[in-house]
């Protein structure tokens, strides 16, 4: 009984953001599956810069970072995971639009971009596998 | 320009914050890549773009990675005073 009067003047004390972290939006199959993806297609499309298949990693890599972005949208006390997923598109929505415009797209540019897209990526499925089931 | 910039890095080399000192390596590659030719204008400047997206993913982590701790915790004391 002492111990959950503890709790619960803890609770009282700092009440926001202790009710905010019980509430948060638990681990989702889907959300984890789609940023694995993610992770994944710009593992492999980086392999493919300089040739013409890496439009085709590049479009495909787009349309499921911008469904990721969608998904985590939708779910209720998920804030993290929305930016997360808003600001990892951005990225991708550079790489998307320069493949798709006029001027030439240096070796370099494409290697760095599906780098930083699979280091944003990993970070971002190592902290969305580790919530609360 | 050039010394502004390497002053705007330094201090951020300063702050000790890992993450950040990260960030500075890569800005300062992506200088020299544009210097040497590697890069176009236009691609640089996109690219030190997404490393102020990545500070922004980095923060999100740290801020939902605080918030399972708390929540592990939290179930943790709850689970701990149904059991009294």
């Amino acid at each position: 009984m002492k111990k959950l009067l503890v709790i619960l003047a803890v609770w009282s004390l700092s009440g926001c953001a202790l009710i905010d972290a019980y509430m948060m939006a638990r681990f989702d199959n889907n959300e984890y599956m789609l940023i694995n993806k993610i992770r994944t297609e710009a593992n492999l499309g980086a392999a493919k810069c300089g040739k013409p298949e890496v439009v085709a990693e590049v479009d495909g890599l787009w349309r499921t970072t911008v469904e990721f972005r969608n998904y985590t949208q939708s779910i209720p006390h998920n804030e993290e995971a929305t930016k997360m997923g808003s600001e990892l598109a951005e990225i991708v929505k550079g790489l998307s639009e320069r493949y798709h415009g006029t001027e030439p797209v240096s070796m370099m540019y494409c290697t760095t971009k599906f780098s930083s897209i699979e280091r944003n990526a990993v970070n971002i499925q190592n902290v969305i596998g580790k919530k609360p089931r | 320009m050039s010394v502004e910039i390497n002053q705007a890095l330094e201090a951020i080399f300063n702050t000790g914050d890992p993450s950040m000192q990260d960030l500075a390596n890569r800005a300062l590659a992506l200088k020299q890549a544009l210097e040497q030719g590697q890069i176009s204008p236009g691609e640089y400047k996109e690219m030190v773009t997404d490393l102020y997206h990545e500070k922004n993913i980095n923060e999100s982590v740290q801020d939902l990675a605080l918030k399972e701790n708390i929540n592990t915790a939290m179930t943790a004391l709850i689970n701990l005073a149904s059991m009294y």
